[in-house]
């Protein structure tokens, strides 16, 4: 059985094709459009999707993420409880819903044959299929938290070799994904891009207005359900998040974006970061409770919190976790999909213990003699090496300090780059972090980036105990290796201006450009078996270095989405200050190349995320 | 002064207007924040799942009349019979609305579309 699940229309746009329950193929449309959380229907991930059916065999079902008619019925509902204050809501929303959401299956029809049948699946059912039925569990509990589905903001089901039962949720308003926004949006970052940008500023603030929070924005319970007071958000009548008496609650403005960041704002982050915290780990007590289950999986957005995530590993509530890497609304065409074949079409659900979603490398792949006839086109400078010479190259180059682009093997499916299409650097050097920032990402300086590190070593460079192969978990660093000297305290500077450059560039470790301003990182854990090609470059890096920790930021410049296709890889190099470029067992140096001419400006392409 | 253009848009508020000005029922009633014990919010799902046939159904209409009989479905699963009252001009604001294109949008800046 085939199935195509979708989703689009509202961010992050994608398709996921499933073979008899199997994972064979996933893509964002934003890797092929080059628009960052490309919202429109997923034509071109779509075709690659279907590029890899096998040969003969025809679709059996299309099934998009979300109900259309649910979500018509929370949308009115929303006008009603808002009267007469609902023109805005209704202008804003109207073109959307009728004129594209409930049409997805004019959409879907397009890509159907006649045989096809066309479904739709609800939201949070999506993202519970796509936490459970990849995970290595056999039963789980299972906990979904986002924004908002249809109805449904956040639910606890139960997962059962291949049911699944919603034992209980949360509606709309109630959303801590909306909560969450609603910060991000008041400290300045872009609503659905800018979340995790409020989690990375958090270490640098205090929790002063976490009081203000909880006594105020949201009455949360023992039980980890909550209210919000919708008197302090605009969401449900507004094009903006917060009302004037959100503002006035914490005595500041909102931040005009690409401002300085002052503490106030670096307070507000680590306030609400802490709030949100709270409630995660108070749901998944309750989860335990109710479920009786002792694995639990995560999708929906919040599940991106990774710093929550790790807090959560640590409590040890559960005796396993397992997180969805396309944990926001991408990954629900995953769920949709699979929900779809084991419950739909009752596939038979094949537990793999060790990795249903085969590390996320499910997007396209580029075999050397697609790179080269490439490469010869444009005219590249290129050096071919074999196996046994390219990661030593590699490895090489790390040393000296370069930064180098790689594009292997299959994209990844989610936000994540895991060694499929990653900028790689030493992470040993005190500079990198800034070189890194300034110059090849162009981003905001506080944001730290993030580990990869051989599976077998990780316990020398961090305190966890468990993989983390999809860089969803945060986890100090090793007390053993940092320098507490430089440690940061947000009250040492009382002026308010903190500048974060300064702080961020700190030794902090002995791999201090992947340590943050708390001792924490960001960890991806690599193995042979999910990506022999990547695990080799870390590993050659070790045998020259002793280090078996690299630096892994995503392959894009800030507002452009990861690179897909050799072309893609070839311009973000080239228009960077990138040293190196490794293309499956192609190395390209930057000093090499001719003078680079860009038929565009890349900057004006690509907006600001 | 309307403050909407489009006329399904101004039928739609007028709609809701008229519904929130009617002493009908508790509005929690629409959000379904019915709590049934003390200290929680959660919301039992058994409660959901009685209206609902399947998470995963089958979904198309071809004419007004085709969308009309699935709103009401729906709003006769949830007993929502008020809720009736937006079946006509839905279905004439979907039709009217239909895009068959996929036209170039940008991403909004602040707006968080749900």
């Amino acid at each position: 059985m085939n199935v195509l699940g979708i989703s689009a229309l509202y961010h992050d746009s994608a398709a996921v094709l499933c073979g008899d329950g199997e994972i064979l193929a996933a893509a964002q449309e934003e890797r092929f459009t080059r628009k960052k959380a490309d919202a429109s229907f997923p034509r071109n991930a779509i075709k690659y999707c279907l590029s890899r059916m096998k040969e003969g065999e025809k679709l059996d079902a299309i099934v998009y993420y979300d109900n259309p008619f649910l979500t018509l019925d929370r949308w009115l509902k929303n006008c009603v409880i808002v009267s007469p204050n609902n023109h805005k809501i209704i202008e804003k929303s109207f073109d959307s819903i009728f004129g594209k959401r409930l049409w997805i299956h004019d959409f879907m029809k397009d890509i159907a044959g006649t045989e096809s049948r066309i479904l739709v699946c609800e939201h949070h059912v999506s993202h519970a299929a796509s936490a459970f039925y990849p995970s290595p569990f056999e039963e789980a509990a299972i906990i979904t938290m986002d924004g908002v589905g249809e109805w449904a903001t956040t639910t606890i089901s139960v997962g059962k070799k291949q049911e699944i039962q919603i034992l209980e949720q949360l509606n709309y308003p109630d959303s801590l994904g909306l909560l969450y926004s609603a910060f991000t949006y008041f400290c300045g970052f872009k609503v659905n891009f800018g979340e995790y940008k409020l989690m990375g500023l958090a270490p640098y603030g205090e929790p002063v207005y976490y009081n203000k929070i909880v006594d105020h924005l949201i009455n949360v319970e023992e039980d980890g359900s909550f209210k919000l007071n919708m008197n302090y958000f605009a969401f449900m009548q507004d094009e903006v998040m917060t009302d004037e008496r959100f503002k006035d609650l914490f005595g500041i403005k909102r931040r005009i974006p690409e401002d300085v960041i002052t503490k106030p704002y670096m307070d507000l982050a680590a306030s609400i970061q802490k709030v949100t915290e709270e409630i995660v780990i108070k749901i998944a007590r309750h989860a335990r409770k109710i479920t009786n289950m002792k694995n639990v999986v995560l999708a929906g957005g919040i599940a991106l919190n990774c710093v929550a995530n790790g807090l959560l590993l640590r409590e040890k509530i559960f005796e396993q976790l397992w997180i969805q890497p396309a944990a926001g609304d991408a990954g629900g065409a995953l769920g949709a999909a699979l929900y779809t074949s084991y419950n739909y079409f009752n596939c038979n659900r094949m537990i793999n213990k060790t990795d249903s979603q085969k590390g996320s490398y499910l997007g396209p792949e580029f075999s050397n003699r697609v790179i080269e006839e490439y490469l010869i086109k444009k005219g590249c400078k290129y050096n071919y090496y074999k196996d046994d010479e390219l990661f030593d190259v590699i490895a090489g180059y790390l040393c000296e300090n370069k930064v180098i682009g790689v594009l292997d093997g299959r994209m990844e499916f989610g936000p994540r780059a895991l060694g499929g299409r990653s900028i790689i650097a030493n992470p040993m050097s005190g500079e990198m972090q800034s070189k890194l920032n300034l110059k090849i990402k162009y981003r905001e300086s506080f944001r730290p980036f993030a580990p990869s590190v051989l599976k077998e070593r990780t316990k020398d460079y961090f305190d966890i105990d468990v993989e983390s192969p999809y860089m969803l978990l945060v986890a100090p660093v090793k007390k053993e290796l940092r320098e507490e000297s430089n440690e940061y305290s947000p009250k040492d500077d009382e002026s308010g201006v903190i500048d974060l450059l300064d702080v961020i560039n700190k030794k902090r470790s002995s791999i201090p450009a992947v340590t943050h301003v708390d001792y924490s990182a960001r960890i991806q854990t690599v193995d042979e078996m999910r990506n022999p090609y990547y695990y080799n470059i870390i590993k050659s890096f070790e045998k020259v270095s002793g280090c078996g920790v690299i630096v892994n930021t995503s392959f894009n410049v800030r507002g452009e989405p990861i690179v897909c296709t050799p072309e893609d890889a070839y311009l973000c190099f080239m228009r960077t200050d990138m040293d190196v470029l490794v293309m499956e067992n192609f190395v390209l140096l930057k000093e090499q190349q001719d003078k680079f001419v860009d038929g565009e400006d890349w900057r004006k392409i690509y907006e600001l995320d | 002064m309307s403050l909407i253009n489009n006329k399904e848009q101004e039928f739609i508020k007028k709609i809701a207007d008229a519904m929130h000005n009617k002493e009908i029922a508790d509005k929690t009633h629409f959000l379904e924040n019915t709590e049934d014990q003390e200290s929680s919010c959660w919301i039992k799902r058994e409660k959901v799942k009685e209206k609902m046939d399947s998470f995963v159904v089958e979904y198309d209409f071809n004419n007004p009349m085709e969308l009309q009989e699935c709103l009401n479905n729906m709003w006769n699963k949830f007993y929502d019979d008020e809720m009736k009252e937006f079946t006509l001009v839905c279905s004439v604001a979907a039709f009217k609305n239909r895009q068959l294109k996929e036209e170039e949008q940008p991403i909004s800046t602040f707006v968080y579309e749900f």
